[in-house]
């Protein structure tokens, strides 16, 4: 081969082993995501919400389990069930997981409320939101037991050796010195913002003064949901302070599309078992659609969690050192369509990708090796934005594009015929049809 | 002086100018029906009542009248200044007809009628947004998918299409027929009068479905007349032929068979029924698919859409019709029309009975009718223009006879008469077709026409489909927005003023028995006001924000408008601005937390 053409082939070659431009673009893309927003639901094991759902890690075959009808939600305040570490150790039995009506029963609460699962009647929106984005089967609280212990490993990385949910864990609360997400945000500089449903119901003085540790006092369960909320420093540091804001502040900001970096929302009403029936579902829409309206909303992530078990049975035995399954629903223009991801994650996991996203410092080794949501997500935003909606209201009627094609043809066929019946009729008109035959 | 010269004998032939020679005598200018010796021996008949006629070779039709010969071949070489003025008539309806037509958006009934194009050709994802079936048939639907086919789901393309060929195409039409009634100055007055009509050029702005059924009319009552005029039975072929094109524009239009049948039964010589069924059939095989396809497909649909059209209440007052010409067309065309209906009615000629039982018929039935709606009058203007036309022939004629005195020329008093009046015409239709979006706030509000669409519709409906979710559902005042809405926004809406009776609402919308509830159950994601319906509806207008209001609507779209135009697309309000959209965003769920109180629980 001469110079010149071998020149010509490494061109050639050159030319074609390079990215295109458009090839380069591609290359380039990838999730944008420059607002996670984490809504923390309340009390739920996975089965009680998806055990029934297609494709995923679900209620066995054979298991004992009720679903949902309504019937078995009595009366406010019966509904409640205990969600503390013995309860769930006790539900447990050691990885047999069938203490959980019994470990109800013995402590005075319906044991019977356990075993109930939710399907599509009772729960659409929840599964809807499945069908749409990507449901998580094997995703764990981080540890047995109830919220503060799980929301600690949530923002902090661990549970700092607080586990009961009671007034017992409020002082050790009020000293907790090891950072939270929200101070690493905001080291790096990353706005952040705590939306608290019924914020003005916490009294910023008796968290400082411990006034909540004191028996004949009502303890706020935010204090649980958002332990932060428990620390006077949140209360006195300007910087700090000016991140808890009330839940109405998130639909402002998420219409004008100011949303911050990173968003945790602690609803009220939440989806409790003892609130008030399905308006914590019905919040949680509210919550989401005003995410997925928001200018925001392409370059958006939203975590759906539940902290606990909340009681309800769960039939995977969860691995050592993390809690009973719970749902986590991923809702992003990046999720991928219908996915059930099985990666092992927990609570930590979401800190974990907080940490990553934006660069922050680790906070601890539970974070910083817990699973990534990496299977999760997809290159390229969907073409589709849809709002999370009830069907409560008939569509504006019309009809299917076969009717309507069929319709169609059948009008150009009657045209058809009746401009060649003209023209036939044009040339040699009938006589009998003329009323010129006789 | 003017009485000077108005003495018995001029008042007599005044009186003769103006209505023509008597009935008992033969029309001006309308020669009975004859035929030129063909290839067939025998005489061809005076009358068609009772003679057959023998099937005529094609050849002996095409020269079978010295005027329709005549016509024909004037329509090929137009002489001299009669040419120069018909193309400058054209000339000038186009403008009107093109210039600044999509400074506005569709309308609500455009948006419908566009969208169900796209819904019935299958084009973009309009199918989701429009029924097929709603209040009228599909032939402009049809036009309109199949422009969108070439142009995409475009307002600007369509608009087009409808103005030229069916809007502009009425012009033509009518000159063809005015020259065939009676003369080429008639003709030309008429097309030059329709020209202009503000009424005529705003209603052919607007993809509306009485603009291809006027057109096509127009062409019926020509070929019928022809039929008759030169002795031509297939031409009530091809009369029937238009009139199904008609009826499958807008289903009033069938009254056009009964409107000929009366004319032939009263008018010309007498015809007998049975000629019309051949030409029936053609009719019924172009007609009947819409109401049997509707039936078949959508029986309860339908019956409502029949109840709904049957049990309205009147929208309007019996003087509504008067007051639109009046406001639409100016006193001077109004005289003018009752001049030459009166002349018409005095006459009574074959040509003239046409006239007035296209006016009488359909004046009569729309005048009835409960539900009145501005563009109703289109379908008969032709002829209100040709009736006006005779009028300013004969006016002109009878004072030129008395100026003739004075070496007066007819030609051009008339020219100038019916030029003056084309010229005031231009400038009220040239007004309205510059004033654009301000139209509708300097007079047009007495008359709901909706012809001028609410300013910043548009604007809002693309803002809606870049910006909110697929699935989002807006609420509005009224429904008209809405159908606009869901042809630029691809959005669902439902309006607070739809009724709950279904007896009294139109089946193509959906009501809303609690939208309260509905807003709160995030059934509705957004409110969204427009001046307009406000205007319309002060109760709905009151409610729809007193809904913003308690439901924590944040607004996240605004349109401001200074009367001239739109001066500010969701920023900050201008000064003196009026605002004409707005958009709330309503998060749901309500504003308050709700539900019990919850301390103590983990």
């Amino acid at each position: 081969m001469s110079l010149p053409k071998k020149v010509l082939a490494m061109g050639v070659l050159l030319i074609g082993l390079a990215p295109s431009s458009a090839q380069a673009e591609e290359l380039q893309t990838g999730p944008v995501i420059e607002h996670v927003i984490i809504i923390v639901e309340q009390n739920h094991t996975f089965d009680s919400y998806f055990g029934t759902y297609p494709g995923v890690n679900g209620i066995p075959d054979g298991a004992t389990s009720i679903l949902y009808d309504g019937s078995v939600v009595a009366e406010a305040g019966q509904n409640n069930l205990s969600n503390g570490r013995l309860a769930a150790l006790d539900a447990h039995q050691s990885g047999a997981m069938d203490g959980f009506v019994s470990a109800q029963d013995e402590r005075g609460f319906n044991g019977e409320l356990a075993l109930v699962t939710r399907g599509r009647e009772s729960a659409p929106v929840l599964w809807d939101l499945a069908d749409e984005y990507v449901l998580f089967d094997n995703y764990y609280s981080s540890a047995f037991g109830g919220s503060l212990a799980n929301t600690l490993h949530l923002f902090t990385g661990d549970d700092h050796g607080v586990t009961a949910d009671s007034k017992d864990s409020l002082p050790a609360l009020r000293t907790l010195e090891a950072p939270t997400v929200f101070d690493r945000l905001t080291d790096a500089g990353e706005d952040w913002k705590l939306y608290v449903g019924r914020l003005d119901e916490i009294d910023p003085e008796a968290v400082i003064a411990g006034e909540y540790d004191r028996l004949d006092t009502t303890t706020p369960s935010a204090l649980y949901w958002a332990p932060m909320l428990g620390m006077p420093r949140f209360w006195t540091d300007p910087e700090l302070r000016s991140g808890l804001v009330d839940q109405e502040s998130f639909y402002r900001d998420a219409s004008s599309g100011s949303l911050p970096s990173v968003s945790v929302i602690i609803p009220q009403p939440t989806d409790h078992p003892a609130g008030a029936g399905d308006q914590g579902l019905t919040r949680l829409q509210s919550l989401l659609n005003a995410a997925i309206k928001s200018p925001n909303w392409d370059t958006t992530a939203v975590f759906v969690v539940w902290d606990d078990w909340g009681g309800f049975q769960d039939h995977v035995a969860p691995p050592t050192g993390f809690g009973f399954r719970v749902p986590l629903l991923l809702i992003s223009p990046y999720a991928r369509t219908g996915y059930v991801s099985s990666t092992e994650l927990d609570h930590t996991s979401i800190l974990n990708f907080v940490v990553d996203q934006f660069d922050l410092e680790s906070l601890t080794a539970n974070q910083a090796s817990s699973n990534t949501f990496d299977d999760a997500f997809t290159d390229q935003p969907r073409d589709d934005r849809r709002l999370a909606t009830n069907v409560l209201l008939d569509p504006t009627p019309v009809g299917t594009l076969r009717q309507n094609q069929t319709t169609a043809v059948l009008y150009l066929v009657a045209f058809g015929i009746g401009t060649i019946a003209l023209l036939a009729l044009w040339r040699r008109p009938l006589p009998l049809l003329t009323g010129d035959s006789e | 002086m003017t009485s000077n010269l108005l003495d018995d004998d001029m008042a007599l032939a005044l009186a003769d100018l103006l209505l023509g020679p008597m009935p008992t005598q033969a029309p001006a200018k309308e020669p009975e029906p004859q035929r030129e010796p063909a290839p067939e021996p025998e005489p061809l008949p005076l009358t068609i009542d009772i003679v057959v006629i023998p099937d005529p070779p094609p050849e002996v039709v095409e020269v079978p009248d010295d005027e329709f010969r005549s016509e024909s071949s004037r329509w090929r070489r137009l002489p001299g200044m009669h040419g120069v003025l018909f193309a400058l008539t054209i000339a000038v309806g186009l403008v009107l007809r093109v210039v600044n037509l999509n400074a506005v958006g569709l309308n609500s009934d455009e948006a419908v009628y566009a969208g169900q194009g796209g819904s019935l050709l299958g084009v973009s994802d309009l199918n989701e947004h429009f029924s097929i079936f709603r209040a009228h048939p599909l032939l402009l639907q049809f036009v309109s998918g199949s422009v969108f086919h070439i142009t995409g789901p475009s307002d600007h393309a369509i608009r087009l299409v409808v103005a030229v060929i069916f809007g502009l195409g009425s012009v033509v039409a009518t000159y063809r027929l005015a020259t065939l009634l009676y003369d080429r100055s008639i003709g030309l007055a008429a097309a030059a009068l329709l020209a202009v009509l503000p009424y005529h050029v705003i209603i052919s702005r607007q993809v509306l479905v009485d603009v291809p059924m006027a057109f096509f009319a127009i062409l019926g009552v020509t070929a019928a007349y022809k039929a008759v005029k030169v002795d031509d039975r297939r031409h009530l072929y091809l009369a029937f032929f238009w009139f199904a094109l008609a009826a499958i524009s807008k289903e009033v239009a069938v009254l056009l068979v009964p409107m000929l049948m009366a004319w032939l039964i009263t008018g010309p010589p007498k015809i007998k029924i049975r000629r019309l069924v051949g030409p029936s059939l053609v009719f019924a095989a172009i007609a009947v698919p819409f109401p049997l396809t509707r039936l078949i497909s959508q029986p309860g649909n339908a019956s409502q859409f029949f109840l709904w059209q049957f049990t309205r209440d009147p929208n309007h007052s019996p003087d509504y019709f008067a007051r639109v010409i009046l406001q639409f067309s100016g006193w001077s065309f109004l005289g003018l029309l009752l001049v030459g209906v009166a002349i018409l009615g005095a006459r009574r000629s074959s040509a003239d009975q046409l006239v007035l039982w296209w006016i009488g018929l359909f004046g009569l039935f729309f005048q009835f009718w409960p539900t009145k709606l501005f563009p109703y009058l289109f379908l008969i203007l032709p002829a209100m223009a040709i009736a006006a036309a005779l009028a300013a022939t004969r006016l002109v004629d009878a004072t030129t006879s008395v100026l003739r005195m004075r070496r007066a020329r007819p030609s051009r008093a008339l020219g100038t008469v019916v030029g003056a009046l084309v010229v005031s015409l231009i400038i009220s239709s040239g007004g309205i077709v510059l004033a654009g979006p301000a139209a509708e706030l300097d007079g047009f509000g007495d008359f709901d026409i909706e012809v001028q669409t609410f300013a910043g519709s548009r604007e809002f409906s693309e803002w809606a489909y870049d910006n909110t979710p697929d699935n989002s559902r807006f609420v509005t005042i009224g429904p008209s927005l809405g159908n606009i809405l869901r042809f630029y926004g691809r959005r669902d809406s439902v309006a607070l003023s739809v009724s709950t009776d279904p007896a009294k609402r139109n089946p193509a919308y959906v009501p809303l028995a609690n939208p309260n509830l509905a807003m709160r159950q995030m059934s509705v994601h957004y409110i969204v006001w427009d001046a307009y319906s406000a205007d319309r509806s002060a109760f709905y207008n009151s409610r729809l924000r007193d809904f913003a209001r308690k439901l924590g609507g944040e607004i996240v779209f605004s349109v401001y408008a200074d009367g001239e135009r739109i001066v500010s697309v969701n920023g900050p309000a201008p000064d003196g601005a009026d605002v004409r959209i707005v958009v709330w965003d309503v998060p749901g769920a309500g504003t308050t937390t709700g539900g019990s109180r919850q301390e103590g629980i983990s």
